[in-house]
């Protein structure tokens, strides 16, 4: 079979080019520029979409937990979790899968 | 600002003087939709002076309010021998430049927040800077309700600072329409937490790397003042050290450039009050969550469709981060080990 490019590949591809062709050109032309600024946010961007696509079943897992923290959110407030251990954790596993996509670094 | 912008602009600052003034240059510096900042050139009785015009790009009644009251508090601060730009004039005339504006001399250096992390020529010795920096803060701090003067659009002071901090951040967060609850775990969390009763102070409310310049002597402007209110001054000092506005020196806790020691002797030894780690500790925490709130502001301007921007879009994705940070910081306390009967 004749392998193909899958758009995972596309976007590792227009990151790479953003990064590696484009912005030492513009580093070189205008270093402090909003233009280079913004094609670093762009490949930041992109990496961000990369992380999230490999993590898209955990990921809807969590938005479907997340959809009934309306109720969470006011027994919460009520006092009703003070001090809950196992809501904190389950708490911080969350936010641990959304920060691995958005930061990895600061997980 | 063209040239005949420039010439009302002359008149209108030669009479605020009492000089004769001829405007040399003008060079637009920063800002974006919203705000403009020129550096104006200027002969004052044939002395050359150097003005930062700081207005709005387009006259709105809210926006111009804002640049009146932060005139309003560089003026104060100023008056407190904080290191501030020294405010010149300000000008409600809508026919000078469009739409009012402030004037305030042009102070040197660089405010770039990553930049004076990484670059060691800057700022002078690190210690000393954060220890001016606590100076200059417990400089701000005296200005308190009752010495007021001008600054009554802040309101009446909160009874207690961080309850109305809790109660605003939530409400934020309902008119977003945001269920997050890391966030509101951590808010509960400093809504639990004893606290003692301070007076209320003038806060900066957004003092932080970032928001001051340097050069490579050390401080030379505290910036940034429109978010001042009146609150807890154990707010300042844990928004300062809060890791989120470390640019990644965590290891240096006071703003990511020197030691937590430096700035709290800096602070006490220039009059501030006493510190309360605690105190400083839950507002640390805090910190994390209002920007956070803020972060998801943004990432909703974006959402909305209302500006388009990258920018703004990617700055609600932070939000992630801080609410993991929120919860590292408030985990239940492990219970006690049961002891060996």
């Amino acid at each position: 079979m004749t392998p193909e490019t899958t758009g995972l590949d596309l976007l590792h591809a227009v990151e790479q080019t953003l990064v590696n062709e484009v912005g030492p050109l513009l580093a070189e032309a205008a270093p402090f520029s909003d233009v280079r600024f913004k094609i670093l946010m762009a490949a930041s961007a992109i990496r961000m979409v990369m992380r999230e696509w490999r993590l898209r079943d955990e990921l809807a897992a969590l938005l479907a937990r997340a959809d009934g923290h309306g109720d969470l959110v006011a027994a919460i407030r009520a006092g009703e979790h003070d001090a809950d251990a196992a809501l904190h954790a389950a708490l911080l596993a969350d936010a641990e899968l959304r920060t691995s996509i958005s930061r990895p670094g600061a997980v | 600002m063209d040239e005949q912008a420039r010439a009302r602009l002359a008149d209108w600052l030669g009479q605020a003087l009492g000089a004769r003034l001829a405007v040399t240059g003008a060079v637009r510096l920063s800002g974006g939709a919203i705000q403009e900042n020129w550096q104006v050139a200027a002969l004052v009785d044939g002395e050359p002076r150097a003005f930062v015009v700081r207005k709005d790009a387009a006259a709105t009644i809210a926006a111009s309010h804002s640049r009146e009251h932060e005139f309003a508090l560089i003026s104060q601060a100023y008056e407190a021998r904080v290191l501030v730009p020294e405010p010149v004039a300000f000008c409600a005339d809508m026919g000078v430049l469009g739409s009012p504006f402030a004037v305030l001399a042009k102070v040197g250096g660089t405010g770039f927040g990553p930049r004076i992390v990484k670059d060691m020529a800057l700022g002078g010795d690190r210690e000393r800077l954060v220890a001016q920096l606590g100076a200059e803060l417990a400089r701000i701090h005296t200005i308190v309700p009752a010495s007021n003067k001008g600054l009554d659009f802040l309101g009446e002071p909160p009874a207690d600072p961080l309850h109305a901090d809790i109660v605003g951040l939530r409400q934020s967060l309902d008119r977003l329409g945001a269920a997050r609850a890391a966030l509101e775990w951590g808010l509960r969390w400093a809504e639990c937490q004893p606290s003692k009763r301070r007076d209320v102070t003038l806060v900066h409310r957004d003092f932080r790397t970032g928001n001051y310049m340097v050069d490579a002597e050390g401080l030379t402007a505290i910036l940034d003042w429109e978010f001042a209110g009146w609150g807890d001054p154990m707010s300042d000092l844990g928004w300062f050290c809060a890791t989120c506005w470390r640019f990644g020196r965590t290891d240096l806790e006071a703003g990511g450039i020197g030691s937590r020691a430096a700035f709290y002797a800096g602070y006490e030894q220039a009059g501030g009050w006493p510190v309360d780690p605690n105190a400083v500790a839950v507002w640390e925490v805090m910190a994390h969550i209002r920007w956070a709130v803020i972060a998801l502001q943004q990432g909703e301007r974006h959402a909305s469709g209302r500006e388009f921007s990258l920018e703004h879009a990617l700055t609600g994705r932070m939000a992630a981060e801080l609410e993991l940070a929120v919860l590292r910081m408030t985990a239940p306390a492990a219970p006690p080990e049961r002891s060996p009967v």
